[in-house]
Parts: structure tokens; C-alpha cells; sequence
């Protein structure tokens, strides 16, 4: 009667398993018990009640398996440290897949297993977590430099804690950037054995660094011994893809496809065949997320409109269209989502040369383009130049490479969607100049901030802040500066009241810069020393 | 049609087998909490044990027992030996009786892959469940740079090592039932050391002594 007043939760897809469990979990003293058979109901549930185990069989049906809700859970923090999440597989080839994964469970356990086994896990992960709550605290809350301060007693701990310890405190460290520490760190439990996820820790870390060489000669070793781990294809299939190799990172997704067929891989796969132009291969794995994930609560608009994108290229507009009109039947839809479907319509109709269709279903979007996400500008400005209005596409454009003048990856885009639209000769005027205006900016407040004129710095950077809100690094730039000025000169209310805003403005950008927990755990230590 | 690949073939069977049994054990358990009796306990345990083979055969025909891939994890030696030991005494034949003794309380983890090393442990244990006359010991300590797991019996021991007691074989046993059985354990058993860089070995000492070893 270990568990004597915990609530539990039963995922499995087949009801005579989720009765033997539950007859299980009664051994165990466990009471309170839900179950469910779908992952859309196990996530509701999981939203609106809160569960000390949620017991999760790896098998739930063709499109989905535990280990999707378990990343979703986690990742949207649905669930916190606080609840126990194990996943049964049925089979040890499972248990492979499942502890290869970026996501773990706080436990797998094979089946067949008896009540002691499962109620001595739960029992010793009840432990754990209480070993752990102040740090798992602090995680739940996304202040990685807490955590550290909170681990770094722990990692000197030399019990049966201190893999964890050091795993957390690695994982953190790379959160707020401290890469150097973080492979030192990864380094101290390879010493003992190569162990993938620590392999995997020190990747990062590299990557980090910059040292992308010898991340992926890490990596490509470590696959070489664990041909299993898919964390490892996807991470080297990320680096190929970082480095402009779309095919190379096919073929790493590929790899891991071969491993186990899961949706969200194919996806990737699906993406990254359309943008090296592998049109065939596109369709076929994009076809097979649409149909596969057709009952899935796994399924995302992204699926349909890829495929559109698909049956463009080859030229069946039609086609696009009627899977774009299962984007309305399938999903709620946001105004997003509509603005998307909107826009790739109306480039259909274009392509087939009808361009009144098309001017009806984009004049409504170019009224209030800037709020639309990147995703769909960058499409608008590519549907308004295919339609000859250059000067409208060439004012969205450069806007949006104002707001995001370092990320490469966007500023790639919008090179190739001009010379996808004949327009590659205006690159250096709507992409170069436009960033250039807003680098240099940045660049002069960077040049104060390290001769320490810290009060110029941070005017000059509000003042830039002030003028590209959407700019989530020059905000962030400028949080930094005020936090520097902050540090020296004293708190006062009204920086510390812009400080506040800039961060939250950053933290809610849709790609927040790399830089924002490093800022967030000094905006925390400030307030640790203005209470003390 | 396709040609139907024997080998395929058996493996699915094994595999629907090996489910189906999951499902048999799983109700003989239920039944048992419910109604306890000696002689369901007893058709519990040996379906567990039935189960357990087919896991075996499966593994060893899926991954070709040369190539066992170990899923190496840091675990707290005495951990395992706690679960190994609560799962063994729901098969603990009636007026057996069973020990653990761990001199590893100190040793704070250890990589090895949890689930295969429970097999081995367990395979062992069935064996001296049954071969045993009245005690078995499972015991584990640090020894010659790695760990060392160890299961003694009180019975005759191994017939084809040194120090073999035929007078003491179990009275059931006395008709000449084999230690050595299909051999399936005693090669899994093998690969999983192995896998591990580690080694079995088989004993005499007043019973038999069956040992795992696995290093740093």
C-alpha cells in the first residue's frame, strides 16, 4: 500500500489493459484513478486535474504513441515535475526507442511487470523527487540559474542522485549558455562510460560553441556505436540542416525513420525533400502525415499546407486547393491559420494565371499585415510580387528583416523567395540594406556597453527598442544594457519597470534570441540582491 | 503472393505467444490477490516463468545474441536487488526460504541495462527455486574492479562441476530431471554478460553457486 492517496492516470488504447492496470495500481493502495484510451482526452485531463503518476503505454493506435504526449506535456507545461510520468512498452526494441528519445519519462518499464516492480519504481521516483524539489521547482519555472545554484551542492554529492544532479546541471548550463561548463560538465560522467545522452549533452555544448566540425564528428561516432539513438539523428540531421545541407539532413532523418516510422519525422523529412526540391519524395512523406494524421490528435495545419506547397510545385493547383479546404474542415481555425490558407490560395490562383481570384483573397491581408506571423508574410510578400505589386511586397520585406535582422535562417528565406519570384537582383537592397541600418545600431550600443559607458548605452538601445518592438534581439540587447546600468548605478523604478516589459516582450517574440535565459536569471539574481 | 519468410513467421508466433501468456499470467495474478490459493500462486509462477522464456527467445533471436545491444544505465545496485527480490518471492515455492545479501548499500550506481540484468537475475533464481533444498541466498557485493552478483542454493549443485552432492538432490528431483534443461537460459545468460563486457560462472560450494560479474 505504497501509494496510498496519489491520483493516478491510465493511458492505454486497449480497455482489458487499462482494467488490469487499474487492479494493479489498487494493489499499490491507489484509489483514485482515471483512465483513458486517446491521447486528446489524456492531455485534457491532465490540464484541468492534477496527477501524482500518469502511466502511459508506448502503443496507443497507428498515428500516435506515448512518448508524443509525454513531449507535448512536458513541453507546453501542462504537467510539472510534480507528477510521475511512466511509459509501459510492450516490447524491449520500444524501451530502446523510448530512452533514445530527447523527451524521457521519469521511468519505462517492459511488460510483463508485476505491482512490486511498478509500485518500487514509483516508490523510489517519489524519492527522487523529493531529493530534487527545490531544483525541479526552479525548472518548472524555467530559471535555469537557480537550478544551478540549487544543483551545484548536489553535483558534489557523490550518491545515487549524483548522475542525475550532474545531468540537470548540464542541461541547465546549456540554457543559459554557459557551453564551456556545460561539456566540462557532460565530460565528468564520460569519463565513467559513454553514455549517449551525455555524448549528446557535449554536443550541444560544441554546438553552442560554434564547433559545429566537431560536434557532428562526435556525433557521427557516437551513431556509429548506438545505432539506435534517434536523439542523435535528429540532432545531426539539425546541424546538416544549420549548414544550409538539406539533403545530407534528409538522409539523417531518413535514418532514424528507418528506426521507427513516427509522424513527426516524416514531417521533417517531408520539409526538408520540398526545400532541397525533391518534389516526389516530399509528397510521398507529407501525403502519408495528412493521412496518417487524419484522426490524430497529433495533426497540424503546417501538415496540409506543406502538401499544398507540394502539389504547387508540381503544378495541380487544384490539388493544393482541395487540401487547403481541409484545413477549414479539420481544424479551428485562428486567424493565422486563416491568413495562411488565405495567402497560399490565393498564389494557386495565380499560377493558373487568374490573378482577380487572387487580388480578392490578399487585399484583406495587406490591410493590417503586421499581424501576421513571419510564416505568413514572407508568403504575402511573395504572392504580392507575383501579382506586380513590388513596392507592397518590398515595404513587407524589408520590415521584416528590420524586426529580425540576425536570423539568418529568415534572411535565407527571403534571398530565395526573390529569386523564386525573378526579383534576385533587389536581395542586396530589401534584405542587405535593410538589416545593415539596424547592425550598425546595434552595433554602436554593443561598442558602449563594453567601454562601460553604460548610461549611453542603454539610451541609445531603448531608443533602437523603442523603434523595432518586434526586434526581440534589440530588445533583448537593450534589457541588457538596462540591466547593466541597473547594476551599477542602482535600482529605480522606471527602468526596472522597462527592464520587466523589454524581457516579457522578448520572452513572448515567437523565436526568443538565445541570450533571454541568461538575461531572466540576472534579472533574478538583481531582485535576489536588492531583497537581501 | 509473397513468399512467407519462415523465420518471420516464427517470430510473430512467439511473439502472439508470448502476449498471450502476458495476458493468462496477468488474470492467474488477479485471480490469485483475489482469491489467495497455493496451487494458483503456483500456476502464476510458472506462467511468469513461461513468459520470461519467450522474452528470451525473443531477444536472442531478434538481436542475435552476439550483438545484444545493452541499454546502459546508471542504476543504484541496491535498487535492483530490492525489485529482483519482491518479484521473486511472488514464485518462492511454499516453505523455501529466501534471502538477500547486499553488501552494496554504498556503491551509489552502476551502468548496466536494468532490464537484461534482471533476467539473468531472475533466470538464476528460478533455477535455484528449483533445485534447492530449503534456502537460497541472493547476494551481491563489489569484487575484482566490478560487481558481483551471486544466487547459492542448498542443493546438489551442478552435476558436471566438482564438488556435485547427487544425495542431496531435492525429492522430486530424484528422478533425474536435468539442471541443465534446453540450455536457452544458460546462453542468454551468457550474451547478457558478455554484452555487458562482464562473465557467468557456474559453482560448487555445499550447493550451487551461479555468479554474475560485470565490470566498471
Amino acid at each position: 500500500m505504497y501509494l496510498k492517496g496519489k491520483e493516478a492516470l491510465i493511458i492505454d488504447d486497449l480497455p482489458g489493459m487499462r482494467s488490469s492496470m487499474r487492479a494493479t495500481l489498487s494493489t499499490l493502495g491507489i484509489e483514485s484513478c482515471d483512465q483513458t484510451g486517446t491521447a486528446r482526452e489524456a492531455v485534457e485531463k491532465m490540464r484541468t486535474k492534477f496527477y501524482d503518476l500518469v502511466v502511459c503505454d508506448y502503443y496507443l493506435g497507428d498515428a500516435t504513441d506515448g512518448q508524443q504526449i509525454l513531449e507535448m506535456v512536458r513541453r507546453n507545461r501542462i504537467i510539472s515535475h510534480k507528477t510521475l510520468f511512466i511509459i509501459v512498452t510492450a516490447e524491449r526494441t520500444q524501451d530502446r526507442v523510448v530512452s533514445a528519445a530527447d523527451f524521457l519519462p521519469d521511468d519505462y518499464l517492459v511488460k510483463p511487470f508485476t505491482a512490486e516492480t511498478l509500485g518500487k519504481r514509483a516508490l523510489s521516483l517519489l524519492e527522487k523527487m523529493e531529493y530534487f524539489q527545490d531544483v525541479y521547482a526552479a525548472l518548472d519555472d524555467d530559471k535555469h540559474g537557480l537550478a544551478i545554484n540549487r544543483l551545484e551542492p548536489l553535483c558534489a554529492n557523490k550518491n545515487k542522485y549524483w548522475i542525475d544532479a550532474v545531468r540537470l546541471m548540464g542541461g541547465s548550463l546549456i540554457q543559459v549558455e554557459r557551453y564551456a561548463d556545460a561539456i566540462t560538465v557532460f565530460e565528468e560522467i564520460l569519463k565513467l562510460k559513454e553514455i549517449p545522452w551525455a555524448v549528446m549533452g557535449k554536443v550541444k555544448g560544441l554546438k553552442g560553441l560554434g564547433k559545429v566540425a566537431e560536434a557532428r564528428q562526435l556525433l557521427s561516432a557516437l551513431l556509429q556505436q548506438h545505432t539506435e539513438y534517434l536523439a542523435g539523428y535528429d540532432m545531426l540531421a539539425t546541424l546538416c540542416a544549420e549548414a544550409g545541407d538539406a539533403e545530407e539532413a534528409q538522409k539523417q532523418v531518413e535514418k532514424a525513420l528507418a528506426i521507427v516510422p513516427a509522424m513527426h519525422r516524416q514531417k521533417r523529412a517531408g520539409k526538408l525533400a520540398l526545400e532541397s526540391g525533391d518534389i516526389d519524395k516530399a509528397q510521398k512523406y507529407l501525403s502519408e502525415v495528412v493521412e496518417r494524421g487524419k484522426y490524430s490528435f497529433f495533426k497540424d495545419p503546417e501538415d496540409y499546407t506543406l502538401l499544398s506547397h507540394v502539389h504547387m510545385e508540381k503544378g495541380d493547383t487544384e490539388q493544393a486547393r482541395s487540401v487547403l479546404d481541409m484545413v477549414g474542415k479539420r481544424f479551428a481555425a485562428t486567424p493565422e491559420i486563416k491568413a495562411k490558407v488565405q495567402v497560399l490560395k490565393a498564389m494557386s490562383w495565380q499560377k493558373e494565371d487568374k490573378p482577380e481570384q487572387a487580388k480578392a483573397l490578399l487585399e484583406p491581408l495587406l490591410e493590417n499585415p503586421d499581424d501576421l506571423p513571419e510564416s505568413v508574410r514572407m508568403d504575402l510578400a511573395k504572392a504580392c510580387f507575383l501579382a506586380g505589386d513590388d513596392e507592397v511586397a518590398a515595404k513587407l520585406l524589408s520590415g521584416m528583416m528590420q524586426n529580425n535582422h540576425d536570423n539568418t535562417a529568415l534572411k535565407e528565406e527571403a534571398i530565395k523567395m526573390l529569386e523564386s519570384v525573378g526579383m534576385g537582383d533587389r536581395a542586396k537592397e530589401l534584405v542587405g540594406d535593410a538589416i545593415q541600418g539596424v547592425i550598425a545600431l546595434n552595433n554602436s550600443g554593443a561598442l558602449l556597453l563594453r567601454d562601460g559607458q553604460l548610461e549611453e548605452a542603454a539610451r541609445l538601445l531603448v531608443e533602437a527598442a523603442e523603434k523595432l518592438p518586434r526586434n526581440a534581439t534589440i530588445v533583448l540587447n537593450a534589457a541588457y544594457a538596462l540591466l547593466m546600468n541597473l547594476q551599477k548605478s542602482g535600482v529605480t523604478g522606471e527602468d526596472l519597470a522597462r527592464l520587466d516589459r523589454y524581457i516579457d516582450m522578448v520572452a513572448q517574440s515567437p523565436n526568443p534570441p538565445k541570450g533571454l535565459a541568461r538575461v531572466q536569471a540576472m534579472r533574478q539574481q538583481l531582485k535576489a540582491g536588492g531583497d537581501a | 503472393m509473397t513468399a512467407i519468410d519462415t523465420d518471420t513467421v516464427l517470430a510473430t508466433a512467439v511473439h502472439e505467444v508470448k502476449n498471450m501468456m502476458g495476458e493468462l499470467s496477468l488474470n492467474l495474478g488477479e485471480y490469485h490477490r483475489r482469491h489467495p490459493d497455493a496451487e494458483v500462486a503456483r500456476m502464476h509462477a510458472l506462467s511468469r516463468i513461461l513468459q520470461d522464456r519467450l522474452v528470451q527467445i525473443l531477444i536472442l533471436q531478434s538481436e542475435g545474441g552476439d550483438q545484444l545491444r545493452v541499454n546502459a544505465e546508471a542504476i543504484h545496485p541496491e535498487e535492483l536487488l530490492e525489485e529482483v527480490t519482491a518479484d521473486a518471492r511472488l514464485m518462492l515455492p511454499a516453505g523455501m526460504a529466501f534471502e538477500l545479501d547486499s553488501g552494496v548499500s554504498n556503491v551509489p550506481f552502476w551502468f548496466i541495462d536494468r532490464y537484461l540484468v534482471s533476467q539473468v537475475l531472475m533466470n538464476a533464481l528460478h533455477n535455484a527455486f528449483k533445485f534447492a533444498n530449503s534456502r537460497v541466498v541472493l547476494g551481491c557485493r563489489e569484487a575484482a574492479d566490478g560487481l558481483l552478483f551471486t544466487i547459492r542454493d542448498d542443493g546438489a549443485g551442478y552435476p558436471d562441476q566438482p564438488g556435485f552432492r547427487p544425495d542431496a538432490l531435492p525429492q522430486e528431483l530424484k528422478n533425474g530431471e536435468s539442471r541443465k534443461g534446453t540450455g536457452l537460459g544458460l546462453r542468454f545468460n551468457e550474451c547478457i554478460a558478455a554484452a555487458h563486457g562482464g562473465r557467468i560462472s557456474c559453482s560448487n560450494d555445499a550447493g550451487a553457486c551461479f555468479a554474475l560479474w560485470l565490470p566498471k
